[in-house]
């Protein structure tokens, strides 16, 4: 009746427990994310502005630089041309001076001014005298035909040039700029895109010209220009790729390229485009467009500029930035789960091992308190089945029996919880001796097979002959392995056998129970070793185990290094291996 | 016939290792604490106590303590019995003058009658 009580105070204690640790943790779950997601959600959101930030920075400096390219480029051009300008002006003077300026004069000009070096692109001076109608002038040895006649002297840096073209006398040439539009011109001003060719040029290729009238004040000094005036101009030819090549100083590693156009030509006719332009334009290239407006014309100048214009690493640094600031929020938050976990995991078995120790203190406790009145009943039924109150009838006697060795089943229970909260609160000290496991076990087995004969069980020990030395403390090895015989008579019906073998090899030893009982199912054999959990089925609801046997076998083997292995078939049988070693310094 | 002194503070229990002594023999001397066994014993020298550890207001320890043995009756038998299994205990009852310890609730009214006399007869 006692036992009763106790298993069932003890299950619903132990269900109690269980299910509280369930509970614990979908609550602890719940615990656990809320803090990491928020560590996690702020250190995307930072990282976020971060990357915002690193990104605008970068495209500003971009901005900035990309700025910085076109203002220099077109710095460069108008201080460029303005150098041109002024050696037209200059040429001008000549003509001042007189009205007809011979070649050699020319040439040392443009020696003066070391017009091949310095004037990349400039193909040649000339001067261009507007016979009006009606005017008997004569001028070289043109015909006295109205219109505008243009002769040019070429610099003289082409020196397969034909001879011929060293005179004075170039060939006719036909400006662009219709006569209407010469008229408008009062300053220098640069003409539309010119296609230089043969015969109107001794030189070919795309340029430009920059004209400027030779005014009357030029020449005395008296009357204002006037756009009606028809005045005579000089000009210059340039070929427009060497001015700009020579300007911009534009290679193939420069990383922006320049186009140069005017609204006439349009682009597919440029006057000017750096050979590094077209390779530029690649997905991650930038463009931007700027007019540049220059002695009365207006050129568009296109630029593109590398993906790569502030260094490899800058572009791909906000990126960077990004990938890894995610990188770092996910290891961060990762980290602050992992610290929550093993907190929680922390208290949760401190709280664990309160819990533990509170228990065995109450086990300890009632046990010592339950011995006390057992071992009254033992005596008292001893006396009187010994015959201290007189003869004792054989009925009696078998009811006495019975009793008393309820009784002693009793006090072995108690005996085991008290062993088994003594282990755990490692109360048990081992002193491990050289012990002849196979006497152990010989004397074991039919120790017990005195008991299994009662059931018609029977134990068989198959081992070796000779002794078998380990080191080991008898006293809890025995008590290991008398559980588990026991269980195994226990588990099996009437008529069976126990098959205990043992095995030795040079570091351990191998003791193998084996029945042919009720089996366990797989899903069970996890519970074998829990303390106060016992599989139901039918024989077990016969005997009355404390759940406890097997648990204390498994510490008391763990204790010895050892461990217990079990396999079962459910109805076939099950076979617990016992692996110890033969030597082992206890802890 | 000897003289037995039981210090044993649970009553059932104390009467019935009296019945069990009175049966085979023995005069019987009852103490149901350490105190009671000291005033017995500054009287009578006892052949042999069986004398229980945990007792309300004087333990077995301290009753050898106070007894002193070794000094008074070096020839008085001591065994401890305890359902409680201390180690230091023990060792120290060991150290004061026990002769032999036993578990209460492992030794039928058979098994203690044969320690009994068993050291008794040691005495002798």
């Amino acid at each position: 009746m006692t036992i009763h009580v106790l298993a069932t105070a003890r299950y619903t204690i132990c269900m109690y427990f269980v299910n509280a640790r369930k509970k614990l943790q979908s609550h602890t779950l719940l615990l656990h994310l809320v803090p990491t997601g928020a560590v996690l959600i702020t250190m995307l959101v930072l990282t976020l502005f971060s990357w915002k930030n690193a990104t605008q920075a970068y495209n500003t400096e971009r901005s900035a630089s990309m700025h910085d390219v076109t203002t220099n480029v077109i710095d460069k051009i108008t201080d460029r041309l303005d150098e041109y300008r002024i050696a037209l002006v200059s040429a001008k003077a000549l003509y001042a001076a007189s009205n007809k300026v011979t070649d050699t004069e020319w040439q040392n000009y443009f020696k003066i001014i070391n017009a091949k070096d310095n004037y990349a692109g400039l193909q040649g001076i000339g001067i261009a005298q507007h016979v009006p109608k009606n005017s008997a002038s004569k001028r070289d040895d043109h015909s006295k035909e109205q219109g505008i006649y243009t002769s040019i002297s070429i610099v003289n840096y082409a020196p397969k040039l034909p001879r011929r073209l060293g005179k004075n006398t170039a060939d006719m040439r036909t400006i662009k700029t219709t006569s209407h539009s010469t008229e408008q011109i009062v300053d220098t001003t640069i003409t539309n895109t010119v296609q230089f060719a043969k015969p109107d040029t001794p030189f070919t290729g795309t340029g430009f010209s920059m004209i400027s009238p030779l005014h009357k004040a030029d020449t005395d000094g008296s009357s204002p220009v006037t756009k009606t005036s028809n005045n005579d101009f000089v000009f210059a030819d340039f070929l427009s790729n060497e001015v700009f090549q020579s300007t911009l100083n534009i290679t193939p590693d420069t990383l922006y390229g320049v186009k140069i156009y005017d609204h006439d030509s349009g682009i597919t006719n440029p006057i000017y485009s750096s050979t590094n332009f077209n390779k530029l334009l690649d997905n991650h290239a930038l463009r931007s467009s700027e007019k540049l407006q220059l002695y009365g014309q207006e050129w568009n100048i296109d630029f593109v500029f590398s993906s790569d214009m502030l260094g490899k690493s800058a572009r791909s640094r906000p990126l960077g930035a990004l990938v890894a600031g995610i990188a770092l929020s996910v290891m961060l938050s990762g980290l602050v789960l992992m610290l929550l976990i093993a907190r929680t995991k922390s208290l949760a078995h401190n709280k664990q091992k309160e819990l533990q120790y509170a228990k065995d203190e109450l086990l300890s406790l009632a046990s010592h308190q339950l011995r006390t009145p057992a071992t009254s009943v033992k005596q008292y039924i001893g006396m009187i089945l010994e015959g201290y109150s007189g003869k004792v009838s054989r009925q009696q006697k078998t009811l006495l029996k019975k009793a008393y060795e309820s009784n002693e089943r009793q006090l072995h229970i108690i005996n085991d919880i008290l062993y088994v909260a003594k282990i755990d609160a490692k109360g048990i000290v081992l002193t491990p001796r050289k012990l002849d496991i196979n006497k152990l076990l010989r004397d074991l087995t039919q120790e017990l097979s005195i008991t299994a004969k009662d059931n018609h069980q029977e134990i068989l020990l198959k081992s070796p002959a000779k002794p078998i030395n380990i080191e080991a403390d008898e006293h809890s090895l025995r008590m290991a392995l008398e559980n588990i015989i026991n269980n195994a008579l226990k588990y099996s019906r009437g008529g069976t056998k126990v098959l205990v073998s043992l095995v030795a090899n040079k570091e351990n030893v191998r003791i193998i129970v084996k029945d042919e009982g009720v089996g366990i199912d797989a899903e069970d054999i996890s519970l074998l070793f829990q303390r106060f959990s016992r599989i139901p089925n039918e024989l077990s609801r016969q005997s009355n185990g404390s759940g406890i046997g097997l648990y204390l076998s498994d510490q008391l083997v763990a204790m010895h290094k050892g461990s217990i292995d079990v396999k079962s078939i459910k109805d076939k049988g099950t076979t617990f291996t016992i692996i110890l070693p033969k030597i082992f310094i206890a802890e | 016939m000897s003289t037995i002194l039981v210090v044993e503070d649970e009553q059932n229990l104390n009467e019935a290792y009296q019945m069990i002594l009175k049966h085979h023999g023995h005069k019987v001397l009852a103490a149901y604490d350490g105190n009671e066994a000291l005033d017995i014993t500054n009287d009578v020298e006892p052949d042999l106590i069986l004398l229980d550890l945990r007792m309300p207001q004087m333990g077995g320890v301290e009753f050898l303590k106070q007894y002193d043995l070794k000094k008074n009756h070096p020839n008085v038998k001591v065994v401890i019995f305890s359902n409680l299994d201390t180690q230091h205990e023990i060792d120290e009852a060991y150290r004061l003058g026990a002769d032999k310890y036993m578990l209460k609730a492992w030794a039928s009214p058979k098994e203690l009658i044969q320690l009994v006399d068993t050291l008794l007869r040691q005495k002798k």
